[in-house]
């Protein structure tokens, strides 16, 4: 029960960040989202811009990931790439979000007939594999992320949702509950203030997760070319565009590689420390 | 309604429908409160005694509507609580506050002290940033603590101090009424008597009416004007506090005093001691008769039959005792009433 108020407190940041691999999570996700933000400012050059005189050049003082082949510089490429890696991820968790969060807490709050709409609605969504939804998807309105993402986040909408509901559940019962409902302060402030904040170390816990997740199906769509569309490149269509060449530049399908094993690694990683450490202390 | 009447109760009834398993299947209704009909006096405190299961507690969230009545109406100064929605409900709440039982499950872990006596401060009466913390500030030292503690989280708290955070948050919305459900009970003794002198220091300063629902016969004498003891949903015995608890007129109610252990055993207690045995029935199949006759040790043909009414009792108040309407067809000698108080057993009209 204590698990809202270890998280509001600094302590269980300073937790996290004192376990070896929560630390090296965070670190490795701050500069990957740093690099992301300001990587248009560093590019070495424009990652569109080709040189046909110097197509899969290994890497080198001048190109560090090498160029790819139509002679555009990896390293920029892979730089704009992962902000639109990283959007695309969180644009699908942002949308599980919107449309898991609201009806989460109405299906634990009210109860009822209301909860069991809800939760069957929630139940055929569920049966559907992401990844094949987003398939489906694609299919019906045509390659491109945005389309991939917002449909890959509705998908995750049951899966918030049921955390939700579970802990509104949960929490309904609580006296405290019961006693902000008497000091006569209005019900959205009594969901929000009193019962919400008892599903964010939970919901915390199953974004980075979900984050983790996201980020390989991103990966999949763009790599079978029903992601991002050329010329931009996410992390995902640069492994698929270098794998005509695998055996003249293994390189170019490396960097991009190894950038979305780590960071889904880091996701995961950071999932497991945050719940470690909110079930810890509810414990000590 | 007389006038100095801030709260009344009339013929609450709550059931509570048994109902389990996936196809809802009925296994019958439990009545918790069962036509109890009472009345909160202007800065006076009424308090409700009963043993766990008697419905006092669901009568004290009946009168705040935490739960709707399933009969009976709740007037607060001539509205009807029951019928109130939305706003003009939370309107009415802000007017009756409650103080719970556990302070360890009453107050929100996530949030600070500050906030939890906050919040109904700046909902009811519209008062934010400072105007906001100046209020919570003196509501603080006026339930004893210190303003350094608005930052601090429950679980940072002692569970006496974290009382009177339950008390501060109550008196924030300036209500009117006080219903502390078994307010004392989870507290060590050191600490109940801190809060209960709290309790009345805060309701001759404030001028607040309270009910006092408690299982503690003694602690409810200690703070009440007036009592009312219930028993399987209804309420058995009503009257001042001291006649109440001095001369019983109804059986449990000596029951429930001799259960009372005495500091001084010469002061009192001429009487002899009533011991109940045996559990109170279930609810969901209550006795035809007295509800309290399984167990009372004078019963006799109509406790079984038909339902006491209330009848006034020398001294002030009413009970609901065939006892005392027709005690002397109990062949006087040997029971004659006197078991738990000779002056008070003759029936009188």
């Amino acid at each position: 029960m204590a698990s809202g108020t270890e998280l509001k407190r600094k302590g269980i940041w300073r937790r996290i960040l004192s376990r070896g691999p929560g630390l090296a999570s965070v670190i490795y996700l701050t500069v990957l989202i740093g690099l992301a933000i300001f990587g248009p400012l560093i590019a070495p050059q424009d990652p569109n811009q080709n040189d046909l005189r110097a197509v899969l050049e290994p890497p080198s003082i001048e190109h560090w990931l090498g160029t790819d082949a139509l002679g555009r510089d990896a390293l920029s490429r892979l730089l704009f790439a992962s902000q639109v890696s990283l959007l695309a991820t969180a644009q699908a968790v942002a949308v599980g979000l919107l449309v898991g969060v609201l009806p989460g807490v109405l299906a634990g709050y009210l109860g009822g007939i209301i909860d069991t709409i809800i939760s069957r609605i929630a139940d055929v969504l569920l049966s559907f594999p992401s990844l094949i939804l987003a398939l489906g998807i694609v299919a019906i309105l045509g390659p491109g992320l945005t389309n991939a993402m917002t449909a890959i986040g509705i998908a995750y909408g049951p899966r918030f949702l049921r955390i939700v509901r579970g802990q509104i559940l949960f929490v309904r019962g609580e006296t405290f509950v019961e006693a902000a409902i008497s000091t006569g302060i209005p019900r959205w402030r009594v969901i929000w203030a009193h019962m919400l904040p008892n599903a964010w170390p939970a919901l915390i816990i199953q974004i980075s997760f979900m984050l983790g997740l996201t980020l390989i199906i991103e990966s999949s769509l763009s790599f079978l070319g029903l992601g991002v569309q050329p010329p931009n490149a996410s992390w995902g269509s640069m492994i698929g565009s270098s794998k005509a060449y695998i055996e003249l530049a293994p390189w170019l399908a490396f960097a991009p590689g190894l950038v979305i094993f780590f960071t889904s690694l880091a996701f995961n990683t950071l999932g497991d420390v945050l719940r470690d450490e909110v079930s810890g202390g509810r414990e000590g | 309604m007389s006038d100095d009447v801030v709260l009344a109760g009339i013929d609450l009834v709550k059931d509570f429908s048994g109902r389990t398993g996936l196809i809802k299947r009925s296994t019958g209704n439990v009545r918790a409160v069962d036509h109890v009909t009472l009345e909160l006096k202007r800065g006076r405190t009424l308090g409700l005694v009963g043993e766990s299961g008697s419905g006092k507690s669901t009568v004290g969230r009946l009168l705040l509507r935490l739960i709707d009545v399933s009969d009976g109406a709740v007037l607060l100064n001539d509205q009807d609580v029951t019928q109130s929605k939305h706003r003009s409900l939370r309107k009415l709440r802000s007017a009756m506050q409650m103080v719970f039982q556990d302070p360890y499950s009453s107050l929100n872990p996530t949030m600070r002290v500050g906030d939890i006596i906050g919040e109904p401060i700046s909902y009811h009466r519209g008062l934010r940033g400072t105007a906001r913390d100046n209020e919570v500030e003196r509501l603080l030292v006026s339930v004893g603590l210190a303003v350094e503690q608005a930052r601090r989280f429950p679980d940072e708290l002692s569970g006496g101090q974290r009382q009177r955070v339950a008390i501060a948050r109550a008196l924030g919305s300036e209500p009117d009424i006080l219903v502390c459900d078994e307010a004392v009970s989870a507290l060590d003794i050191s600490i109940q008597s801190q809060i209960l002198n709290l309790l009345l220091h805060l309701q001759s300063e404030f001028g607040l009416t309270m009910l006092f629902v408690s299982h503690d016969l003694s602690v409810v004498r200690h703070v009440s004007h007036d009592i009312a003891v219930m028993y399987l949903g209804q309420i058995v015995e009503y009257g001042p506090a001291d006649r109440v608890a001095d001369q019983p007129a109804h059986p449990y109610t000596a029951a429930l005093l001799s259960a009372v252990p005495q500091a001084k055993p010469s002061s009192r207690r001429t009487s002899e001691k009533v011991i109940l045995e045996g559990d109170p029935p279930s609810p969901s199949a209550p006795p035809k008769g007295c509800p309290f006759v399984s167990r009372c040790p004078f019963a006799f043909e109509p406790c079984h039959e038909f339902r006491p009414a209330h009848t006034p009792v020398n001294g002030g108040g009413t009970v609901a005792c065939h006892l005392q309407t027709s005690g002397p067809t109990l062949g006087g000698a040997s029971l004659g009433g006197a078991a738990f108080d000779s002056e008070k057993s003759a029936t009188k009209h």
